[in-house]
C-alpha cells in the first residue's frame, strides 16, 4: 500500500470502523485505519443483542469471545412503574444468547481481526480536515500525530467511524441534536452487585457464569430510566435523566457522584441489587446531548457509519449491532461504487435511506412520549425484519410502553405476537 | 420452476439459516422466516447482479422483491437478467 494513497481511510477503530475496514480489506482494497486514542480504551454501550453473532462469526472472532468468557445474557427484565416484565431471547428463534461485554477488550478483538485481514492501523492519530474528491478521484484528509506533526493522505473513500466525536458532522456542522431527547446520562461500574437472572430471580455476582443474567432496566422520573448490566468483573450501572431534572437535582446534592448514588438508591430494585456493592474507583462518568442525527451521512468520497452518523438509545441494546450493520452496509456500497463509479449516487442513496429508516425505528422505541410518526424509510426496513425480529422489537418496546410508537413509525400491518412474561416481583433468594 | 427459479433456489439453500428450514420451496416466506436477513440480502444482490448480468436499481431494494424465490426470480427476469 502507498503510505499516502490508500484506497480507503477509516477514521475510528470502534466496531463500525473495524467491521467496515475488515470487509473492505477482504474485498482486496488497501485500507488505512486511524484512531486518535490507543486501544484498548474504555467506552460505554456494553449490552449486545444476539444478532451480534452474525458479525462475530463473519469476522472470525466468535471462538475468542467464547474463550474469553464474556457474560452471556438471556434477555431483559424491565421494571416500569407498577409493571415488571421479562423477555427471553430463546422465545424469538435465537439459538444463541446476547452478550454483556467490556468494550475495551471487545473492541480491541474486532480491531485486531481487521488487522488480521490486512488493515493497516495507526493509533494516536486524528483527522483534522477533509477535502471531497472531484470527479471520482481522491479526497484529501489532513492527519495530526500526537506530537502535532501534520500530514495528508489521499483516499478514494473516507469512512467516518469517529463515534460521538463526529469528525465530519462537526467539521461541516451537520449534526442535529434531537430536541425530544434532552437527557443526561450518568454511569459508573460497581463491584459485587447482585444481578437479575431468568424468572426475576436475584442472584449473587459469583453465580454469573452458571446462571445467565438479564439486562435490568428501571423507569425513573420524567421518562428517564436506569440500566444494570453485569459483566465478568464489574457491573455497568447508569441513569438517564432529563436535563432540566438533572440541573435542579444536582444543585441539591454535594456532587454529581452524590446525585448518581442517591438516584440509584432511590430506584425500584436497583438499590437492592447494589446494596453491599462498591463503585469502582469512585468514578462517575457523564455525557449530555447524546441523541442526534446527521444531515448527510454519505456524499462524494465519504460514508459516515455507526455513532458518528446518528445515535439514540432505544433501551434495546441496539447500538453495537446497528453500528456493525452500518459498517457492513457501507463496505458493500463502497465496493459497488468503486467497481462501477456510475452507480456512486445510487449506492449512497441506498445507504442513507437504509440507515435513516433504522434510525427512525430506533427513535420510535426511544421516544419519551407517544409521538412517533410514520416514515416511508422506517416502513421499508421494518418489513425486512423476520417475524421473530418484529415480535422481539414490539415486545421489548411494550415493556417501556413504546409499542404503539413502533407500530406507528413502521406504519405496519404486520400481525405481531407479544412474548413477554409479567412478573409480580423480583425474587430475592 | 424455470431456470431463474432454480438458480435462485440453489443460492438460497447455501444461506446458513436456510439449512434447518424444512420444505423450502419457491413460495416460502424467506424474510418472515428469517432465511434472508438484511445482511444476506446484500450478498444476494451481489450474487444476482453477477450471475444474471443485471444491475439492481435502488428503488427495487424493497422487501416485496425478496419475499420468496419466485419473487426474486421475477425480479431478475424483469430487470432483463440472463440465466445462460
Amino acid at each position: 500500500m502507498s503510505a499516502t494513497e490508500p484506497d480507503i481511510l477509516v477514521v475510528g477503530g470502534g466496531p463500525s470502523g473495524s467491521i467496515a475496514a475488515f470487509d473492505l480489506a477482504q474485498k482486496g482494497y488497501d485500507v488505512l485505519l486511524i484512531d486518535r486514542v490507543r486501544h484498548p480504551r474504555q467506552t460505554v454501550g456494553e449490552s449486545l443483542l444476539p444478532s451480534i453473532w452474525r458479525y462475530l462469526d463473519h469476522m472470525g472472532v466468535s471462538d475468542a469471545i467464547e474463550r474469553d468468557g464474556y457474560v452471556k445474557k438471556a434477555g431483559g427484565v424491565v421494571c416500569w412503574g407498577e409493571t415488571i416484565s421479562e423477555i427471553s431471547f430463546r422465545d424469538f428463534a435465537y439459538d444463541r444468547p446476547g452478550l454483556h461485554v467490556e468494550r475495551d477488550t471487545f473492541d480491541l478483538l474486532l480491531l485486531n481481526a481487521a488487522r488480521g485481514a490486512g488493515v493497516k492501523v495507526r493509533e494516536g492519530v486524528r483527522a483534522e480536515r477533509f477535502v471531497e474528491p472531484a470527479d471520482g478521484g481522491r479526497g484529501e484528509v489532513v492527519l495530526v500525530e500526537e506530537d502535532g506533526v501534520r500530514s495528508s493522505v489521499f483516499p478514494r473513500v473516507l469512512v467516518d467511524a469517529s463515534g460521538q466525536a463526529g469528525f465530519l458532522a462537526r467539521l461541516r456542522d451537520w449534526r442535529r441534536l434531537d430536541p425530544d431527547f434532552r437527557f443526561v446520562s450518568l454511569w459508573g461500574y460497581f463491584a459485587g452487585s447482585r444481578y437479575v437472572g431468568a424468572g426475576g430471580v436475584v442472584r449473587a455476582f459469583e453465580e454469573i457464569a452458571s446462571h445467565p443474567p438479564m439486562t435490568f432496566v428501571s423507569k425513573l422520573e420524567g421518562w428517564g430510566w436506569s440500566w444494570h448490566i453485569p459483566m465478568r468483573r464489574l457491573t455497568s450501572v447508569g441513569v438517564n435523566v432529563p436535563v432540566e431534572l438533572y440541573r435542579e437535582a444536582v444543585a441539591r446534592h454535594r456532587s454529581v457522584e452524590d446525585y448518581f448514588l442517591a438516584t440509584c438508591a432511590d430506584t425500584c430494585y436497583l438499590r437492592d441489587l447494589l446494596s453491599g456493592a462498591t463503585l469502582a474507583n469512585g468514578e462517575v462518568r457523564a455525557i449530555r446531548d447524546y441523541s442526534y442525527a446527521t444531515e448527510r451521512i454519505a456524499g462524494p468520497g465519504f460514508f459516515i457509519v455507526g455513532d458518528a452518523a446518528a445515535f439514540v438509545d432505544p433501551i434495546f441494546s441496539l447500538g453495537v449491532v446497528l453500528a456493525a450493520y452500518s459498517g457492513r452496509l457501507a463496505a458493500w456500497a463502497i465496493d459497488r461504487t468503486l467497481r462501477s463509479p456510475s452507480q456512486a449516487e445510487r449506492n449512497r442513496d441506498l445507504y442513507a435511506r437504509q440507515m435513516r429508516g433504522r434510525y427512525q425505528l430506533a427513535r420510535a422505541m426511544a421516544l419519551p412520549s407517544d409521538k412517533a410518526e410514520a416514515t416511508a424509510d422506517a416502513r421499508t426496513w421494518f418489513d425486512f425484519f423476520s417475524d421473530s425480529e418484529k415480535d422481539l422489537m414490539w415486545s421489548a418496546a411494550s415493556m417501556t410502553t413504546r409499542s404503539a410508537n413502533v407500530v406507528r413509525a413502521a406504519d405496519s400491518e404486520a400481525v405481531m405476537t407479544l412474548k413477554r412474561q409479567d412478573l409480580h416481583a423480583l425474587h430475592f433468594l | 420452476m424455470d431456470r431463474f427459479d432454480e438458480i435462485v433456489l440453489e443460492w438460497i439453500k447455501t444461506v446458513p439459516s436456510a439449512q434447518n428450514m424444512a420444505g423450502l420451496n419457491a413460495r416460502s416466506d424467506l424474510i418472515g422466516d428469517g432465511v434472508l436477513d438484511s445482511l444476506a440480502v446484500l450478498d444476494l444482490v451481489s450474487f444476482l447482479e453477477g450471475r444474471f448480468c443485471l444491475s439492481l436499481p435502488v428503488e427495487e431494494f424493497v422487501p416485496e422483491n425478496f419475499r420468496s424465490v419466485a419473487a426474486i426470480a421475477d425480479l431478475a427476469r424483469r430487470l432483463g437478467g440472463s440465466a445462460s
